[in-house]
């Protein structure tokens, strides 16, 4: 150590539990001033939790804070802004539809009320914006401006507010590649004039590049604490997950089945605009024992393939095949009587009933059939049991399967909705985006999930932005673009050549 | 768990203390927090009776001796219990397929006329199926009423809350010209209906009180209506569709049919507590025939957070209130204005105090892990 560099914030045992979880054992952990310090770790693991008492969202059972030495007690959001901490959320606190003026200047008192006194606010927050350097246009309404303007004026908010002590909650997980880009080099600025940042992540590249020193949180306790320069994504992983994080899977090559879900030409109008196709001639089959993937960047007509599929839209034209019968004009709990599973790509809107408890959540498809429902009653202990079952095999944590499922993390839930739709009679299982938004281990557990119900002969449609988790496991590749598959792949083919096409260039 | 968190030696401030304490107690603190929001409200009541020139003290014997003080009291407390309950049962229902029914008023008003219909104008029956008929006359025109608003839902999504809002003022304008013109006893120069006939009445439970067997129905209603919501597949498709329509899109739940159980139902609990009404109490259909009963159902659902036992308490509780009050007006010649002042302040008082216990839950219990 050549200086003693001071403490911002140090934690000391905070605990914190919600109803039969312990989000944070004994925390103990220093944060210095002018650092960039990372919160690294997976879902669930405690990050937000324990940042959220800091600002004063929660408070911890036991335990103490202490801010430049002196102890911090009172730990209020509004107290927080006082102190110089300034929080940035996952999702924005931001009024849509008034401007970022407006927006920024909201909360604060006016220096003539009861006039607003707009012309002094603009005045001062110019002012903080040249100081740091953050270039943002007040006049614009937050609902025009893109997602990583949208955080440019969160941070401009809490810097307004006085913050020295910056905390953003998973900051990239909305933003672009070259939005994330700009935003560490903001940092940095920012970092370089002397403000602390807090950076909570699950992301190891991330936070290897922008962060001095590292935190890993695991299961609610921090497991290490490291400076930048004497550690590696290695053994972050390691530590992250409590062991080694495989990035290879062996797949068994199989011999394909018999087909047992083909789209036939499907074809479907946009509502708005009757000369305009959202999707055009698509033809899929999809075999015994195979996974097809489709690549392709959001929005380009994936999610309106998957509700034809389940039948919660109808295509203009075309037809569905499941098991040789034509299946296009089903209901939905036709189909998932026929054996389709779907994993949609919104768990918490799709997927979950979010105040429903675990057992409740795994009947959902299945609730009036036998052994759920016996004569007019559902009978709760075959229930109790079954989700006992899915909790253990699909290892769900939880203290009780009677938790609801808004109390659990993202990766936690996903394996509730994982094991339901698997341990069904599923013949075809349609997947989208399994892992959006879940930490690195619990995506190897979805993958080998998806690879063992492969293997066990089920037909798997994958469709996910992640180029990559595409070319782990699919067999063959479809990449879609505007409404229509334009190229094939397979797990073979290089990542630039299937980026090209999913930008649309093809031969 | 709790005690490796509150070891003795660990330093702990005050507030942790409380909370920990609040959350291994919010059942007992809710119920202390409800208890003291009617206190408090009573004490600004007290004051406003004070200066209206009367004894609050004495103001306030009355209303605890008239409305459980006495056997009579306490019949006509359980007697105002049975449609409260109907029609907060009616209320909740709804609300937890997602279907905001705010008709229950004018669905009372129409199964009290299906009652009617069937209970005066139908004779020769047996008791026992009299009663039987005339009750389901009651569901089926209120859940008749209640489709009316449900079937614009679904097939031309118009908002229900205004629709069943709308649908009471017809409904009561149309008992009035029913009781003015084709439904008016011939016999009387006052314009009321002609009674039910005694076949088709409900017997009294509790002599020498008006308590009659429409009580024993209200509890079987609530057992009935909680088991179907919590143990039948029907109900579960119900709450799902309530909480989270998507999920239940995707699951393959037919919506529209589980849209209409929950019309049938809400429809028709709120026209059964209107015929009950009808047949135990009041036997003639007249202008006023609910003094408002569907509205104050919506506050008993809310006030009971959607359970069974929260229920039983708060329509218990303005039941309470409705008979207590009025013996004050008789008993201590407290004015009716102020008497609707009072009654105002308790509901506000305990819907407030419901708010501040979500609240205390919510940050003692907290969201995500």
């Amino acid at each position: 150590m050549l200086m003693a560099e001071e403490s911002h914030i140090t934690f000391r045992n905070i605990t914190k539990t919600f109803p039969g979880v312990l989000a944070l054992r004994n925390i103990n952990l220093e944060i210095k001033h002018g650092q960039i310090h990372a919160l690294l770790g997976e879902n669930g693991a405690g990050k937000s939790t324990l940042m959220n008492i800091l600002y004063g969202l929660y408070h911890q059972d036991s335990g103490e804070i202490f801010l430049d030495g002196e102890k911090y007690a009172l730990n209020t959001p509004k107290n927080a802004t006082a102190h110089g901490i300034g929080m940035i959320h996952q999702h924005f606190m931001l009024i849509p539809n008034f401007t970022i003026l407006e927006n920024i200047m909201l909360g604060q008192t006016s220096p003539k009320p009861p006039k607003l006194e707009k012309d002094y606010f603009r005045k001062e927050i110019l002012k903080v914006s040249a100081k740091f350097g953050i270039e943002v246009d007040l006049d614009l309404l937050v609902e025009e401006v893109s997602v990583g303007m949208q955080q440019k004026v969160e941070i401009l908010k809490a810097l307004y507010k006085g913050a020295k002590l910056l905390i953003l909650d998973e900051p990239t997980s909305v933003l672009t590649p070259q939005e994330s880009q700009e935003l560490f080099k903001m940092l940095h600025d920012l970092n370089n004039k002397g403000t602390t940042i807090i950076f909570i992540s699950h992301k190891l590249n991330e936070v290897m590049q922008i962060s001095d020193t590292i935190s890993v949180l695991r299961d609610g306790e921090v497991v290490a604490t490291l400076p930048k320069s004497q550690t590696s994504q290695e053994e972050l992983s390691r530590l992250m997950v409590g062991r080694n994080v495989n990035n290879k899977y062996d797949k068994a090559s199989e011999p394909i089945g018999e087909e047992i879900f083909r789209i036939d030409n499907i074809s479907l109008h946009d509502p708005h605009n009757k000369g305009r196709f959202l999707l055009k001639d698509i033809s899929i089959q999809i075999s015994k024992g195979e996974i097809v993937g489709i690549a392709g960047v959001d929005q380009n007509g994936q999610e309106e393939l998957a509700e034809i599929i389940c039948a919660l839209r109808a295509a203009t034209f075309g037809n569905l095949y499941m098991c040789r019968h034509d299946v296009t004009n089903s209901t939905t709990r036709q189909l998932i009587e026929l054996g389709l599973s779907f994993i949609p790509s919104d768990r918490r809107n799709q997927g979950l009933v979010m105040d429903f408890s675990i057992a409740e959540n795994t009947i959902l498809e299945t609730h009036y059939q036998k052994p759920f429902t016996r004569g007019f009653s559902l009978q709760p202990q075959v229930i109790s049991d079954y989700a006992e079952m899915i909790v253990k095999e699909y290892d769900v944590r939880t203290p009780s399967i009677n938790v609801p499922v808004k109390n659990l993390s993202g990766g936690n839930q996903q394996k509730v909705i994982i094991g339901r739709e698997l341990s069904r009679n599923t013949r075809f299982l349609l997947v989208m985006q399994p892992t959006m938004g879940l930490d690195v281990g619990a995506i190897e557990f979805v993958h080998q999930r998806l690879l063992k119900a492969r293997q066990g002969g089920m037909a798997i449609l994958m469709i996910s932005t992640d180029l990559e988790e595409v070319r782990k496991l699919s067999d063959r590749i479809l990449v879609m673009y505007e409404g229509k598959i334009i190229g094939q792949a397979d797990s073979t083919t290089s990542i630039e050549k299937i980026g090209m096409m999913m930008a649309g260039f093809f031969q | 768990m709790s005690e490796t968190i509150l070891s003795p030696g660990s330093q702990t401030s005050i507030k942790a203390r409380f909370f920990v304490f609040a959350r291994n107690n919010l059942g007992i603190i809710s119920v202390l927090i409800s208890l003291l929001a009617i206190v408090l409200a009573l004490l600004i009541g007290a004051i406003l009776i004070a200066i209206a020139g009367i004894n609050p003290w004495e103001a306030y014997s009355f209303l605890l001796k008239g409305s459980f003080g006495n056997r009579y009291g306490f019949g006509e407390t359980l007697t105002r219990f049975i449609p409260l309950l109907f029609a907060s049962l009616s209320f909740s229902i709804a609300y937890k397929s997602g279907f905001f029914n705010v008709g229950a008023e004018g669905q009372i008003y129409i199964g009290a006329i299906g009652a009617l219909l069937v209970g005066a104008y139908i004779s020769n029956l047996p008791p026992v199926l009299h009663i039987t008929l005339t009750l389901l006359a009651g569901f089926v025109f209120g859940a008749l009423w209640a489709g009316i608003a449900g079937l614009l839902k679904i097939f031309l999504g118009s908002n229900e809350l205004v629709n069943t809002m709308m649908l009471n003022y017809v409904a009561i304008f149309l008992v009035e010209y029913l009781i003015h013109g084709p439904l008016k006893d011939p016999h009387l120069f006052i314009y009321q209906s002609s009674p039910i006939l005694s076949s088709a009445r409900l017997p009294i439970i509790l002599p020498k009180t008006p308590l009659h067997a429409g009580f024993l129905i209200a509890l079987a209603s609530i057992v009935i209506v909680f088991y179907i919501l919590y143990r039948t597949p029907i109900g579960y498709q119900m709450r799902t569709v309530g909480a989270n329509l998507r999920a239940a899109k995707y699951a393959g739940i037919n919506i529209v049919g589980v849209t209409l159980v929950a019309i049938i139902t809400t429809g028709g609990l709120a026209g059964l507590g209107g015929a009950v009404e009808l047949m135990g109490a009041q036997f003639r259909m007249v202008a006023g025939f609910s003094p408002g009963y569907g509205y104050d159902g919506i506050g008993v659902a809310i006030m009971g957070r959607h359970n069974p036992v929260g229920i039983v308490l708060a329509a218990l509780l303005f039941a309470i209130i409705r008979v207590g009050t009025g013996a004050m007006q008789r008993g201590a010649g407290v004015p009716f204005p102020l008497l609707s002042v009072i009654q105002g302040l308790i509901i506000i008082f305990v819907i407030a105090s419901s708010y501040l216990i979500s609240k205390l839950s919510e940050t003692t219990i907290g969201g995500r892990a």
